[in-house]
């Protein structure tokens, strides 16, 4: 079942392009295809059907829909974080073709994403990203994503990693009532 | 990783391997590519100790792996026609064990686990011996001996064979056994038990460092030989980790300097000894109970009073009581202080555990130490829980000492005067809150250094750290001023006492001594309220009496930090100006738009290691922006403001500057120390030509123009009501008199727009909620705000770029 096909028109000509939600494993040779290309680590297909199997409402493709290719991908999971009550989305994957960027597409992606988890309930979603990725850093720092940690060489690569996150609720703790007065002494 | 990539993937099979003939390690080879194969063994040790596996680094060598294969027994004189075989069996074979054992001692170190297997560093030996059993002595012997060949043997082979470079290539032998005799050596002594070859271990490092400066310039004269390295031996020695992706080293990358907090971040083994020297065995330093150095530490900073660190059984009340010791008030009294050394040996073993945390978190990794900072503010917090209720016991038993005194000294007035004022010391949360506050501001400044922060987020973060250390400044203004108190009436004390023995008429002039902030019985960390952003620097201004005295340590550290807040409030101003002028946002650009979440949370959730602190207070949200409002102030009045703090800082850091390594207390790492100084110094110099530049921006004065239109309305509007009241006046006969308009201090406490308009001296932007949008307000484009951090990496200094770049 598609999740909404998108009509909103891009500044550049650009083929018209749907964004579907996941659906069966016919997508996954298109995804798998799309990832190989852009990610630093790579992933066996167990990976793929790890996310997809358990959290299929949470993934979503962006087609080309004159060649009927897949040239966006988004996976994602969502579960209790730890022991806590604590619902934490975590975005898997993402990668949008090469010949497509800059048009607002992974962003679509992203928000689709993060609407869906937290309809599901999310309480964060968090990301980890290379460090030195600044296409996907300023991507996720302008949806409101703080870099919440650096990860020393997470990579097998031997590169540090930042945790990216966003908190998708107000935050529940009270706190202190009275404020610092900042004119007197 | 690379699969299918022959150096990589352990499952393919390579044709030729079986079958490819072994490299012969008993081959003669020449000088020169005994320079290139050490060299090479040099790297592989330094990329094996900046966190890759042995089997891709040391192991590769094929001399590493098989020294002992190399024949003792040829002759090492004779020559056919090639060099000597020395070269080989007695000088690289001496080199390569040497180095290897010097390898092996680092691996026991990291053996100890205290840095993070994997992430930091790779101790797999996959079963290679590292000649872990070879002595010391035979090993130092063998070197002297490959020197001794060198200069029967060696040296005259050279001569004839190299021509104009014969005395560089010379060098260059020698150097390569020099400096493994010396890394051997220091690292043997670095690491011995209990740090008692440090001392030693210092001469040998500087021998070292030398050395290797030699090293890579005698680098050039090296000569491959072919096959010595085998870089697909990782597939041999059979691993269930996955090989990395590795780029070798150079050899300008020596280990050996890198320390602190620089950058690169310093080596995963610097690390861990650093920490074995802080924390072995509950002795630090090598030589003293942690406890010892505990107290020494709260001795130093607080300087409680003496008879609370007395040994004995039978507390001398500071001399002070002699003749009442067999009194049965003096007794309970007495029987008190004992009760309260047990509760301060007690407390004593609760500090150890925050305070070697905060030690060993030195020793981290970066990215490391800010996760466990968060854990560590929450130490010190509950010290400080259990410290105050150390200062209430404490006061307890002082009042009962007081009304003792009181009573004993009832009818000389004179004395009853000048005791009733000893202010209630709070020593105990001091320490405690003084460290917990250091521990928040290198957390928050961490971030900076491990590009945590987005640009929106930099002026939460400076105006967080201002926060944070103006707090700490101010908490060891009183602890200072508190010793000073007591050294003070312990100087009277003795005066009147001597005065007294001497029967004389006083003429003492009667200061009062309590005028320090914390009498009264305030708690030092109560919540003190946070100075304004718009005020005065924090001065300084140490007289050399004041130097002399012992309280060198608070006053080092009060100026440390006072120095520190004044950069951090220059940042934030900074930071403050150019939001004003709407260069810089403080939303991120599609929050806002989409809904995510709000801006508030975020900012919570940024300080979250902070919410539950019952000191310093939290700095809310709205009182963050309030703050960054800087009292209406345009962006040309705030950076004038933002350049008297740098100036300010900067003078106390060249104060610092002054100080010898011994009265900073600083002898063990003096140069990382004069380094921070220098680098802070550099960004005060560096933002304050900024501040020039920006000062004349087309924004900014674009600013400037909008307010002085305002401010004419202002002043218009309020001469009109002058004009009102005037003729009120003259009308009703029982008209108010109007109040004055003159208040003396210019600044501060001027928010509510009617008495606004009573102080016509200073001129001011709108309220925030009737300022217009930035792109209504500015005719002149936006620029990019760019963050320099390369004079420190906890201070940007921050400028301005045409979007064009
Ligand atoms: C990251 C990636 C998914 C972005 O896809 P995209 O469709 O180009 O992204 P958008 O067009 O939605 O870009 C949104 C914002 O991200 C930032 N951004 C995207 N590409 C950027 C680039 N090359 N440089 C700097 N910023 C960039 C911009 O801020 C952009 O907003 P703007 O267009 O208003 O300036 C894509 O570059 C990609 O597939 N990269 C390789 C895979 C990868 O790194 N995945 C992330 C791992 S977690």
């Amino acid at each position: 079942m598609s999740t909404g096909t998108s009509t909103s028109t891009p500044p550049t000509p650009l083929p018209p392009i749907d964004y579907v939600g996941y659906e069966s494993e016919h997508q996954l040779a298109g995804m798998m295809a799309l990832i190989e290309n852009d990610l630093s680590e790579p992933y066996s297909i167990y990976t793929y059907r790890y996310f997809l199997h358990q959290w299929p409402k949470l993934s979503f493709l962006a087609m080309d829909r004159e060649k009927n290719v897949c040239i966006g991908v988004i996976v994602c999971r969502l579960d209790f974080h730890g022991h806590s009550k604590l619902k934490r989305g975590y975005i898997a994957m993402l990668a949008v073709s090469k010949e497509y960027r800059k048009r607002k597409i992974g962003s679509t992606l992203v928000l689709m994403a993060i609407e869906s988890m937290k309809t599901a309930g999310a309480d964060e979603i968090v990301l980890e990203t290379e460090y030195t990725n600044q296409s996907a850093i300023a991507l996720y720092q302008q949806m409101g994503f703080i870099k919440d940690k650096r990860l020393y060489r997470y990579y097998l690569n031997g590169v540090d990693a930042f945790r990216l996150k966003l908190f998708c609720k107000p935050e529940a703790q009270e706190l202190p009532t009275d404020e610092v007065p900042i004119m007197s002494q | 990783m690379k699969i299918m990539d022959p150096k990589m993937d352990t499952g393919m099979i390579v044709d030729d391997y079986a079958t490819r003939p072994q490299y012969d390690v008993n081959q003669s080879i020449r000088p020169r590519n005994l320079v290139w194969i050490i060299d090479n063994i040099l790297v592989g040790q330094m990329t094996w100790l900046s966190g890759h596996a042995l089997s891709q680094t040391l192991f590769t060598s094929c001399y590493i792996l098989r020294a002992m294969e190399i024949k003792d027994d040829q002759d090492a004189t004779t020559t056919s026609s090639g060099p000597p075989i020395g070269f080989t069996n007695v000088v690289l074979k001496a080199c390569v064990i040497a180095i290897a054992k010097t390898c092996a001692l680092i691996w026991e170190e990291m053996r100890k686990g205290q840095v993070y297997e994997e992430e930091d560093f790779m101790t797999n030996k996959f079963g290679v011996s590292m000649y872990e059993s070879f002595p010391l002595s035979s090993m130092v012997a063998m070197l002297d001996q490959a020197n001794h060949w060198m200069d029967r043997t060696g040296t005259p082979w050279i001569v004839a064979h190299e021509g104009d470079d014969a005395s560089a290539v010379i060098s260059a032998v020698k150097d390569r056994i020099l400096h493994a005799r010396v890394s051997l050596l220091a690292m043997y002594q670095v690491l011995s038990p209990k740090c008692s070859q440090f001392q030693n271990a210092i001469p040998q490092l500087k021998v070292a460092r030398e050395c290797t400066e030699r090293l890579q310039e005698s680098n050039i004269l090296g000569v491959e030989i072919t096959d010595a390295f085998d870089h697909s031996i990782h597939r041999k020695l059979v691993t269930n980790t996955p090989p990395r992706a590795i780029a070798l080293l150079t050899l300008s990358e020596n280990f050996f300097i890198q320390f602190g907090a620089q950058k690169p971040s310093p080596g995963a083994f610097p690390r861990s000894v650093l920490q074995t020297v802080l924390y072995d065995d509950n002795v630090i330093m090598g030589s003293r109970p942690v406890t010892e150095v505990v107290i020494e530490v709260i001795r130093e900073t607080v300087q409680p009073l003496p008879w609370i660190f007395e040994q004995d059984s039978v507390v001398q009340a500071s001399g002070q009581l002699p003749t009442i010791q067999e009194s049965p008030e003096a007794e309970s009294i007495n029987a008190a202080k004992r009760q309260f050394q047990l509760m301060f040996a007690d407390f004593v073993d609760k500090a150890t555990k925050p305070f070697v945390d905060t030690l060993q978190i030195m020793a981290q990794n970066v990215a490391r130490q800010r996760r466990n900072l968060r854990k560590i503010v929450q130490l010190w917090e509950t010290l400080q829980e259990q410290a105050e209720m150390m200062d209430e016991g404490l006061h307890m038993i002082l009042t009962q000492i007081h009304d003792l005194e009181k009573a004993e000294s009832a009818g000389d007035e004179e004395s009853e005067e000048q005791q009733e004022e000893a202010p209630q010391p709070f020593y105990f949360v001091s320490w405690s809150y003084h460290m917990k506050l250091w521990v928040m501001e290198w957390m928050l400044l961490l971030g900076s250094e491990l590009e945590l922060y987005s640009s929106f987020e930099f002026s939460m973060i400076y105006g967080y750290c201002d926060v944070i250390m103006g707090a700490h400044a101010r908490h060891l203004r009183r602890v200072q001023s508190v010793i000073d108190g007591e050294m003070e009436r312990e100087r009277k004390k003795n005066q009147d006492k001597a005065n007294a023995a001497k029967k004389k008429k006083k003429k003492k002039k009667k200061k009062p001594v309590n005028a320090t902030p914390s009498a009264g019985g305030e708690s030092p960390s109560s919540t003190a309220p946070s100075t304004p952003v718009i005020s005065e620097p924090t001065l300084i201004t140490p007289t050399v009496e004041q130097q002399k005295k012992a309280t060198q340590v608070v006053r080092i550290q009060q100026q440390l930090v006072t120095a520190r807040l004044n950069l951090t409030r220059g940042t934030f101003l900074v930071l403050a100006a150019l939001t004003k002028t709407g260069y810089l946002s403080t939303t991120p650009a599609h929050l806002a738009s989409h809904g995510l979440n709000d801006l508030e949370t975020l900012y919570k959730q940024r300080f979250k290691a902070f919410h539950h602190l019952s000191s310093p207070e939290f700095l809310s949200f709205p009182a963050y922006l309030e703050r960054l409002e800087c009292d209406r102030l345009d962006s040309i009045d705030i950076l004038d403001y933002a350049a008297e703090f740098f100036k300010e800082a900067r003078k106390s850091l060249e104060d610092l500057q002054t100080l010898s390594a011994a009265e900073a207390r600083v002898t063990l790492c003096e140069n990382a120390w004069r380094n921070d100084l220098m680098s802070m110094i550099r960004v005060c110099i560096g933002s304050n030509v900024r501040i020039a530049g920006l000062k004349m921006d087309a924004r900014m004065i674009e600013l400037r123009r909008f307010r002085d239109e305002y401010f004419v309305q202002v002043l218009r509007a309020r001469q009109a009501q002058k004009l009102r009241h005037l003729q009120k006046k003259l009308q009703g006969p029982k008209g108010k008199k109007p109040k004055s308009a003159s208040s003396g201090e210019s600044s501060s406490s001027s928010y509510a727009l009617e008495q606004e308009q009573e102080d016509p001296l200073r001129p001011v932007l709108p309220p925030p909620g009737q300022m217009p949008s930035p792109s209504e307000l500015f005719k002149s484009p936006r620029k990019n705000v760019v963050f320099d951090w390369k004079y420190h990496l906890w201070w940007p200094v921050i400028e301005l770029q045409d979007t064009t770049h």
